[in-house]
């Protein structure tokens, strides 16, 4: 298994595609690579270089009691970039907390940022409802939440649903990522504003952050187009292939 | 009866390891593994997938895992036969 020290931290990475411009896709809280592993990854590898990698804490990366802030999340990706593309601008694609941490960077690294897709991001991020929520919530409550494509998943296995309660419950109980989440839980509308990268806004017709994230980052950000998908919040699970051709579409455009 | 050919045979042993390094729990160690064995039996989860690919690929460089489950819908990558694994690094060899 391919195992990497970046900033004091050792993360699992997998790269993809062997020649193309370069892309980083950078996963959610609660979920690891195989989000985009499974859906957009292998279709962008065929004209891309691709990096996946677990985030601090998640998926096979290292556990991290601390680091969980969006800007803390944003140099570990920050780290990734430099070792995977050095002096390169490179395309980002991130999804749900992922493309909040994404759209960070590309505030801070406009230099290095080519395009940046944001799949579902939550801005500012709501860390204390939905985590605090997620980790106190007996299991019924926590898989309702689920799309019927994510029940099929979790549905009579019982080792999937052990690991995502005990997943959810360590970082909440064992780590700092809410406080962490809550000091820093924005991007300021100036920051944004400055942002003149192309950016794809991908949006669930029926998730909680269409009509407050989305049409805020629409009307902020000088060079971002949206698109909204069959989906809720978890896009990759219930519209994979329509997130699939979007992104490869903007990102050869 | 049918019965699965030497070589398939050496490849479901190897796969088979590979799921048993990836799981790493005792209970892995004396699980059964064979053809008709799905991921749903070994509840398999997401991230261990991804990890049983880059074993397969790291023992056969020729098959290209990522891009082979790209064909396939969640629920069908999720319920995998260990044999339809098996079957696939076989052609790619």
């Amino acid at each position: 298994m391919p195992v990497v020290e970046r900033n004091g931290q050792q993360f699992h990475v997998q790269e993809l595609g062997r020649s193309g411009p370069p892309v980083v896709m950078v996963h959610g809280l609660l979920e690891n690579m195989a989000t985009m592993y499974f859906t957009a990854a292998p279709r962008l590898a065929e004209t891309h270089r691709v990096l996946l990698f677990d985030q601090r804490g998640h998926g096979r990366s290292g556990p991290a009691a601390t680091g969980y802030g969006v800007p803390a999340l944003a140099a570990d990706l920050a780290a990734h970039v430099e070792a995977f593309a050095p002096g390169e601008r490179v395309s980002l694609v991130g999804s749900s907390l992922g493309a909040t941490v994404a759209l960070r960077y590309a505030v801070d690294r406009p230099d290095r940022v080519d395009r940046l897709v944001l799949v579902d991001a939550p801005l500012p991020v709501v860390a204390d409802r939905e985590l605090t929520w997620l980790a106190g919530a007996d299991e019924e409550e926590l898989f309702g939440i689920l799309p019927d494509e994510g029940r099929d998943y979790f549905d009579s296995q019982r080792r999937r649903r052990d690991g995502l309660v005990r997943h959810a419950r360590s970082l909440a109980y064992e780590t700092s990522v809410v406080e962490e989440l809550e000091a820093a839980p924005d991007i300021e509308d100036d920051e944004l504003a400055r942002l003149d990268r192309p950016v794809l806004l991908l949006y669930g017709e029926r998730s909680i952050y269409r009509e407050t994230t989305r049409d805020r980052l629409l009307r902020v950000l000088p060079n971002a187009r949206a698109v909204d998908l069959p989906a809720g919040h978890f896009i990759a699970l219930e519209a994979a292939s329509e997130m699939t051709n979007e992104i490869l579409a903007f990102l050869d455009a | 009866m049918s019965t699965v050919g030497d070589s398939t045979q050496e490849i479901l042993g190897e796969v088979a390891a590979i799921i048993r390094e990836v799981i790493g729990e005792e209970w892995a160690d004396d699980v059964a593994i064979g053809m008709e064995t799905s991921f749903a039996d070994l509840e398999l989860e997401s991230i261990e997938i991804v990890a049983l690919g880059e074993g397969i690929q790291n023992r056969y460089p020729a098959v290209d895992f990522a891009s082979w489950l790209s064909g396939m819908e969640l629920e069908d990558v999720i319920t995998l036969r260990v044999g339809q694994v098996v079957e696939h690094v076989a052609q790619c060899r």
